[in-house]
């Protein structure tokens, strides 16, 4: 990271006593991130965009809008070199720069998802970009299959390296309230009982490497609305192969 | 926090330590005491044998902020046996335990009118605000203090149950009333424990702090924590309001 993009982070980072954490799986925690300035402008924003949250995931009963190279307003900070190169660094990951950017938005009572591990492909057009990141083009091609939408575009597949959960626009939680993000140790564990949680604290955040064994998932909000900025950087399949073999990629259920 | 003259750390087993109270006496107290910091649903975000804290702008410096790591242990206290492993675990840590804190607690609304919730919230409250705290201090007293009166009065061994003033007053809350009386009823047994824990030199004391951080400063109730370790009285509670601190 260069000392001016390290100047600009730590002018509004309010919090740099992150928490990495073994269990159950390798994960860093923050509480307080960004400066009350930098947090209420990215509140706003999410606000703002929040009326375009049309479309639906089944699989994990939220809402979602998707961030697009044309985005303009605080919430592209995320989609900085500066922010991007943090994270990879923080994870130790070696990045394509293709990022997913989205905003989730599960309703009061959605119901509990189930512990994956995000390891998945996901589908880019590549466009000409100054800083290096090139954003995912849902109006382009589909994320997850690859299906072009667009004529004369070649969408290339990468897998999922590392994934982003910033917990914004929410109620003051309580515990009981639910919404967290559940950490397990297996696929197979009750998505309610997780090893541990993380509570959707706004300004708080979850970051990990994807892997085989990075099980997390939703628990159902019984009382709130629970609002998340999510996130993934990418690598390359060879990579993915290398080191957890071609089968571990998990291909999203259609 | 000051580190007082001591000369050696004592030795706290803290339940909730993921709460709020018990996240903020692991960050505030951590280099007084060694902590076996007992959690459920999450660790307090403290450097532990599992955790370390990072500078995501520095990933790879180490941080003075790692001395004094806490020994976290995860745990379902209303398991069966889990409270028996979480006590070994601290003795084969530590080799002794000098204090317990019972942060762990649950506040669930239940209005009395829906009969069925109320009487789930009221046995699981009793079961975790007011048994388990019991369960524990006997069996540390058990597996550590029972033959040893002597020193533990040398080391001012205690127990602080950590109620609220909900268990002192009747508030205007009406889905409160079951974690009230399970807070009322961890008040009278913490005096009633202290009676029969004096033979065995073991002090048992109840700190019952209103609304935190909302009302009062967390930081407040960790503080009072520490004076009663630090003092010497048996069988009180230490009350705790927004305008005044109070021994009954």
């Amino acid at each position: 990271m260069t000392p001016a993009a390290v100047n600009r982070l730590d002018s509004i980072l309010l919090n740099r006593n992150w928490i990495w954490s073994r269990h159950p799986f390798p994960h860093v925690s923050a509480t307080d991130v960004f400066t009350a300035d930098a947090y209420r402008a990215f509140e706003q924003a999410f606000f703002t965009m929040s009326a375009r949250m049309s479309s639906y995931l089944p699989q994990h009963d939220t809402h979602g809008t998707t961030i697009t190279p044309g985005a303009r307003g605080p919430l592209t900070f995320f989609a900085s070199r500066a922010w991007h190169d943090l994270l990879a660094g923080l994870l130790g990951i070696r990045s394509t720069g293709h990022v997913n950017l989205g905003l989730h938005h599960h309703r009061p009572g959605s119901a509990n998802g189930f512990p994956h591990n995000d390891l998945n492909p996901g589908w880019f057009v590549d466009y000409r970009s100054e800083s290096g990141i090139v954003l995912a083009q849902p109006d382009v091609c589909s994320y997850t299959t690859g299906e072009a939408h667009v004529t004369d575009t070649a969408p290339r597949r990468v897998i999922r390296a590392c994934a982003l959960i910033f917990y914004i626009a929410n109620p003051r939680w309580r515990c009981g309230d639910g919404g967290e993000t559940g950490l397990y140790k297996r696929a197979t564990d009750e998505p309610a009982q997780p090893y541990c949680s993380i509570p959707p604290i706004n300004n708080s955040l979850l970051a990990f490497e994807c892997t085989p064994y990075s099980f997390h998932g939703f628990i159902r909000n019984a009382r709130s609305q629970r609002n998340s900025l999510i996130m993934w950087l990418h690598r390359e399949e060879s990579e993915v192969t290398r080191r957890w073999g071609g089968d571990a990629i998990v291909n999203y259920r259609v | 926090m000051k580190a007082r003259q001591r000369s050696a750390k004592r030795i706290c087993l803290l339940t909730g330590a993921g709460g709020t109270l018990g996240a903020a006496f692991c960050r505030m107290c951590r280099h007084m005491y060694n902590i076996v910091a007992v959690y459920r649903n999450r660790p307090p975000p403290v450097p532990s044998q599992r955790q370390r804290h990072v500078d995501p702008l520095r990933p790879r410096t180490r941080l003075g902020e790692d001395h004094h790591p806490v020994y976290e242990v995860h745990a379902d206290l209303t398991h069966a046996g889990e409270i028996e492993r979480v006590v070994d675990i601290a003795l084969a840590r530590f080799g002794s335990i000098d204090l317990v804190i019972n942060a762990a607690g649950i506040a669930l609304d239940a209005p009395f009118l829906d009969t069925g919730r109320f009487e789930a919230s009221w046995l699981q409250q009793l079961q975790v605000n007011a048994t388990l705290p019991m369960k524990i201090a006997v069996t540390v007293l058990n597996e550590a203090w029972r033959d040893r009166p002597a020193e533990n009065r040398r080391r001012n061994r205690n127990v602080i149950n950590i109620s609220s003033t909900s268990g002192l007053f009747v508030y205007s809350r009406p889905v409160r009333g079951a974690y009230a009386a399970s807070k009322a009823a961890l008040n009278f047994l913490s005096c009633h424990l202290a009676t029969e824990f004096v033979r065995f030199g073991v002090r048992v004391n109840t700190v019952a702090p209103t609304t935190f951080p909302t009302l009062i400063p967390t930081e407040r109730v960790v503080k009072a924590i520490v004076g009663v370790d630090d003092g010497a009285l048996t069988g009180r509670v230490l009350m705790l309001n927004a305008r005044s601190t109070r021994m009954l």
